[in-house]
């Protein structure tokens, strides 16, 4: 199992790769006109910096806590579900 | 929805998310000369385009389509092709944010590919190239032979 500590060992590339065979994807949202995407691995969140979407990441937090999923959490549509 | 007047081999992609939009239609500008992208924003623009094309219009070489749409959905689009003659063998792919092992099932047992979104540019290159191996035989061969 894949512990927040062990996947901040690995470098960028390899936090990439395997978020692309493991993680789950969460949500995407644009901060400064730059897109972040948040990802779930194991029991903790990743969120993503591009500086040019989906090619150039210039940053990745790692984070436990659900506080910063709120952004995402607010831009999901429930409407068609009441 | 978008496209030019010159005939080329056509691949659609469906996808709500402009971002995504873009990005695969960087990734096939290296074939412009070959290869036209026709974009649409949901499975029922898909549909209506592919519906609307005429007995002399070429088939598309390729249909991507983005599983999560408004109106039809990726897999609804896929299931539909599936039961529709003229269009039963053209080459699909399924390209998502999931890489759920119950989607690619989906994709396969619809004969279609699946392939996970990227998140770095090293996997945009390769999905490119997967895209291509998914498209018809004789289209493979002649953007193979313009790279060379």
């Amino acid at each position: 199992m894949m512990t927040l500590f062990a996947f901040q060992l690995l470098t960028p590339a390899e936090q990439l790769d395997l978020l692309y065979e493991a993680g789950t994807y969460i949500g995407k949202r644009r901060v400064e006109g730059r897109v972040r995407i948040l990802y779930q691995l194991e029991g903790f969140y990743i969120e993503v910096h591009y500086k040019k979407y989906r090619c150039i990441a210039e940053k990745l937090v790692c984070f436990r806590s659900t506080i910063p999923l709120e952004p995402y959490l607010e831009a999901i549509d429930v409407e068609h579900l009441v | 929805m978008t496209h030019s007047i010159t005939p080329k081999n056509i691949v659609l992609y469906a996808d709500d998310d402009p971002d995504d939009l873009q990005l695969v239609q960087e990734a096939f500008a290296q074939f412009a000369r070959d290869v036209e992208v026709v974009t649409a924003s949901d499975g029922g623009q898909a549909l209506s385009y592919l519906e609307a094309l005429s007995d002399l219009d070429p088939l598309p070489c390729l249909i991507i389509l983005d599983v999560n749409m408004p109106v039809v959905d990726g897999k609804q689009v896929l299931r539909r092709l599936r039961t529709m003659e003229r269009f039963a063998e053209v080459p699909v792919v399924l390209f998502t944010t999931s890489s759920q092992p119950a989607d690619q099932g989906f994709a396969e047992k619809h004969g279609a590919g699946f392939i996970t979104k990227p998140l770095q540019f090293k996997q945009m290159e390769l999905i490119t190239d997967q895209f291509i191996a998914h498209c018809a035989e004789e289209i493979r061969k002649k953007i193979r032979r313009q790279m060379q």
